[in-house]
């Protein structure tokens, strides 16, 4: 008579048959995967407008060459778009492999795009990697759905990412905190803040980030565009525009290339408040010399937007092998901890803290925070990111509305 | 030289290799436009694209801001070149602004725009001089200086850039004119020193320039670098626009971009009519002057303060390059303060990462140029007698279609040839755009030959191609040296053409520069816009210094004439 705890002995029994050689399979082939990137050229499309981003992916780079022999080129690029741009140029001209891009920093719209027009790896490589074991997608849901666009393991997840607000204390006594507050803050300091320019990737968050807090019900939100009613949605968004842009820095007739731009205008003084998408953004400027040490970060009391950036591999990768090798290693501890550390880059990890072993959750614990970063429990308010295709939505309302200059 | 069968095979190559990404290039760019782009799923003609790029917000005041800074700033560039031209010439102010230009030419647009915004910004160096002992102010003014919404500022920054190339390229067509009996006689007739200028030398210079100038105009219509730094935004030119486009993250909007690229290549067809009105104009008022016998007596006095006001924005420039060079060395530097609060190496400290941009780019301008002087070396005796206005029409297709129409077809190319991100692709694309240049500094000069001296050499028993090596290369060398130099600052500046043909995988210094001053590290910034800087002008002195070493002793027969 088979007593209970023999029949949950034989259900494991049973399922370990399915799962040990699975496991197994899957790391073989991972080895396989390993053996098959030695000696390849792996060209890393990232964007290349941050020195510290490409010194982290200088020393990746280092580490994959000695342990795997795998050559990392990183392409620097001004905008990712342009990364994809040429994947589709090579796709229309019949390049199914042999492809110049290998691996691609990617999240949101770029993703969306890619999925849609084919130009993604067709397999689900992500959760097979080794390294994938780290992370915990019940905790964290944004790994498996990037802007809300499920990722079906097309891409490895990298870091993640929230809008914080930058200000001067030495010069603004409070920053606003809400969407409100800012309104009055900009008829108050006419002239004293901006947004970077959309399709700008910050400032189109921005206008999400508004549109969050000021819409009636954010529901329609996380589902595609086309079934919503996109006006009505949106009329708390343009209200609260029309009534701050005349008083914008240039009377909004103008506005930053980027948030960079806009950091150094923080810099500068031009205006009062800087928006980034990184929590130790400030802090590593502040030890640049490129903002001043009174300036600190704030984020809005009902949260900000939140997301998680990917790598992704494009389906005519000429190293698609050594692609994978090197998106596991980005996932792995030690290049994780290496990330998070503001004095390298301070990208916060996509790793599960439970995961890991002691010592590595030792190491993330250990970490140093700038002075003008917040804690992870004073972050902790996040607003998840609205389906791609409002993007395209809103930038799209938004040069109706303010792209001739007025 | 003999035209063997070899000759002409290699020659028809050379031909091929330079219209056939021309014409495939058009066809690059058209297709799209008319919707035919097979992997975004549009494979029949469609007007779909048109009709969402006419509904681009601003596009009307985009298409009237390119061509009024465009043709502002041609006029002023020509403006400001002749009086200085006709005020300096022949002083040691004039030898002196002369010797200043080739320097001056060679920066790339890039590093001009950022000195420019580095100065007269709000926050720039100039306010900051000023501030808070004289302006009051103890942050920069809320107003909009640099940039400015009528591209005022670019148009400034522009002229920073051409009136330099505008006055030298009226010094070499001024080296094969008469100028100074002309002068002579206009003043036995009777006209001041200036108004013999703008009669008599002025007309005939302007005649041989006005190719340079259209290059100039064009320029001007479709640069993007410089009005991403200095223009206005809302909405901005053409050439941003169309590049915007194609940038976007929405794989779609390169449709209705390429419409905006085609209709850049209308803008500049409407932008040589309008400036074509101008020309007849001004020679009608000439003629009309010259009837009525005016003397012209206001003219020097006009000119003078003309003269004066068009080296201002060269200064500006370089003043903004200073700037640019101390930021690069600045720990922190915020505003109000004139100078930095400390200074230090570490921005230099990182130039190793910049190091492959460096080599990468001296290989690509020095290769690239040697190919262009070769190839219009062969290619000028194809054109002589015979009329050859497609070859013609090619060699300058890179100078005369706006970059942004051109680079965006010929990507398509060079994807289909399987050719982008190679290094052969970046050197043909970048000889390309040299090519023009070094024609129209070499194919004058070789016109201007004394073909006596030629003679000479026969009758002293020199075979030809012993006078080829001999007499003619020697004699066109200063020529030869001015297009290797020019060839390498083209190379050095090109910034659209680089990004499209590398596909990512080789870097330059300036496609570096620009993505440094997109991460809003100025400091970062300065560095590389003194290494945009210093590697034409290294150039620049080797080639002087060469030059003066190897050909010194022939510098007696350029004028023309055994003395």
């Amino acid at each position: 008579m088979p007593t209970p705890f023999a029949s949950t002995v034989r259900l494991i029994a049973v399922l370990g048959c399915f799962l040990m050689p699975l496991q197994s399979a899957t790391a073989g082939d991972f080895n396989d995967t390993i053996a098959a990137a030695r000696g390849q050229t792996v060209y890393f499309n990232a964007w290349g407008g941050d020195d510290k981003i490409n010194d982290y992916i200088a020393w990746a780079g280092d580490r994959l060459r000695e342990r795997h022999g795998i050559a990392l080129v990183h392409v620097k690029l001004a905008d990712t778009a342009a990364a994809v741009g040429r994947i589709l140029a090579e796709k229309s001209a019949g390049r199914t492999s042999g492809g110049s891009v290998d691996l691609l920093w990617v999240n949101g719209e770029n993703f969306a795009a890619m999925k849609q027009h084919g130009l993604l790896q067709d397999e689900a490589w992500a959760e097979s990697l080794p390294s994938w074991r780290y992370t915990d997608a019940a905790a964290l849901p944004a790994i498996r759905l990037d802007f809300a666009e499920p990722t079906e393991g097309r891409e490895s997840p990298w870091g993640r990412a929230q809008l914080v607000f930058a200000y001067d204390s030495a010069r603004t006594g409070t920053p606003p905190r809400d969407a409100a507050a800012l309104a009055d803050f900009i008829s108050a300091n006419p002239g004293r803040f901006t947004y970077p320019q959309p399709p700008d990737f910050v400032g189109l968050s921005f206008l999400k980030q508004i549109l969050l807090e000021t819409a009636t019900d954010t529901a329609p939100l996380y589902h595609p565009v086309e079934e919503a009613d996109f006006e009505a949605v949106t009329a708390p968004l343009w209200a609260w525009l029309d009534a701050v842009t005349p008083n914008l820095w240039r009377d909004g007739r103008a506005y930053p290339f980027n948030y960079p731009t806009l950091r150094q205008l923080l810099g500068d003084g031009e205006v009062d408040i800087a928006i980034a998408f990184n929590p130790s953004d400030a802090s590593a400027a502040i030890s640049r010399g490129e903002l001043p040490a009174s300036v600190r970060t704030y984020i809005h009391d009902g949260g900000t937007l939140a997301n998680v950036h990917f790598l992704a591999i494009p389906m005519n990768a000429n190293a698609p092998e050594g692609a994978r090798v090197v998106a596991d290693f980005m996932l792995s501890p030690e290049a994780q901890i290496r990330k998070a550390n503001p004095n390298i880059w301070g990208d916060p990890t996509v790793l599960a803290m439970h995961r890991l072993e002691a010592a590595d959750r030792a190491a993330f614990e250990a970490l140093p925070r700038g002075a003008a970063t917040l804690s992870e429990a004073e972050l902790g308010t996040t607003l998840a990111e609205p389906h791609p295709s409002w993007m395209a939505a809103l930038e799209a309302g938004w040069r109706q509305r303010y792209g001739s200059g007025g | 030289m003999p035209a063997g069968s070899w000759q002409l095979a290699a020659r028809g190559s050379l031909v091929l290799l330079i219209t056939v990404p021309v014409v495939a290039s058009l066809f690059g760019v058209a297709l799209p436009a008319i919707g035919i782009f097979p992997a975004l799923g549009g494979a029949g003609l469609s007007l779909d694209p048109a009709r969402a790029a006419l509904a681009t917000p601003g596009l009307a005041r985009a298409v009237l801001m390119t061509l009024t800074t465009a043709l502002a700033a041609t006029a002023l560039a020509l403006l400001g070149s002749f009086a200085i031209l006709a005020m300096a010439h022949g002083t040691r102010a004039g030898r002196w602004a002369s010797r200043f230009c080739g320097p001056i030419v060679a920066v790339p647009p890039s590093a001009v725009a950022i000195g420019i915004l580095f100065l007269l910004a709000p926050s720039g160096w100039l306010m900051r001089l000023v501030s808070p002992w004289l302006s009051g102010l103890d942050r920069p003014p809320a107003f909009a200086l640099v940039p400015d919404p009528h591209g005022i500022a670019l148009v400034f920054a522009l002229l920073a850039k051409e009136m330099p190339f505008v006055l030298l390229v009226s010094l070499a067509a001024l080296s094969t004119l008469p100028a100074a009996g002309l002068i002579r006689t206009g003043r036995s007739l009777g006209y001041g020193r200036a108004a013999s200028w703008v009669h008599l030398v002025l007309p005939l210079v302007y005649r041989r320039i006005r190719l340079p100038l259209a290059a100039v105009m064009i320029f001007a219509l479709s640069v993007v670098d410089m009005p991403r730094l200095l223009g206005p935004s809302l909405p901005p030119p053409l050439a941003v626009l169309a590049v915007e486009g194609f940038e976007h993250a929405d794989l779609a909007r390169r449709l209705p971009a390429a419409v905006v690229a085609c209709l850049q290549v209308g803008v500049t067809l409407l932008a040589l009519v309008i400036w074509r009105g101008g020309e007849m104009f001004a020679s009608a008022m000439l003629a009309a002057a010259r009837r009525r016998g005016h003397r012209g007596r206001w003219i020097g006095p006009v000119l003078i303060p003309v003269a004066w006001l068009a080296c201002l924005p060269v200064l500006a420039a370089v003043a903004g390059l200073a700037a640019a060079a101390i930021w690069s060395l600045a720990a922190g530097w915020f505003f109000p303060a004139a100078l930095p609060s400390a200074l230090t190496l570490a921005s230099w400290g990182r130039i190793d990462s910049l190091a492959p941009a460096l080599a990468s780019s001296l290989v690509i301008a020095v290769l690239a140029s040697i190919l262009a002087v070769v190839a219009v070396l062969a290619l000028i005796p194809l054109s002589r007698g015979r009329t050859r206005p497609f070859l013609r029409a090619s060699v300058y297709a890179p100078l005369l279609i706006p970059q942004v129409s051109f680079v965006i077809g010929l990507q398509m190319v060079l994807v289909w040839l399987w050719l982008d991100g190679t290094w052969l692709a970046m050197i043909w694309v970048h000889t390309l755009f040299i090519l023009p240049f070094a024609w129209l500094i070499i194919a004058p000069a070789e016109a201007a030959l004394d073909r006596r001296h030629l003679a000479v050499a026969a009758s002293l028993g020199a075979s030809p191609a012993h006078r080829y090596l001999r007499v003619v290369l020697p004699m066109l060398s200063p020529a030869i040296t001015t297009a290797l130099f020019v060839g390498v600052a083209v190379s050095a500046s090109l910034y659209l053409p680089s990004l499209f043909a590398s596909g990512g995988r080789i870097t330059t210094v300036t496609l570096e520069a620009v993505a440094l001053a997109s991460g809003g590290s100025r400091q970062m910034a300065g560095v590389a816009t003194m290494l945009q800087l210093a590697m034409p002008l290294a150039i620049f002195v080797l080639l002087r210094v060469w030059q003066a070493r190897r050909y010194g002793r022939f510098a007696g027969m350029r004028a023309g004439g055994l003395q």
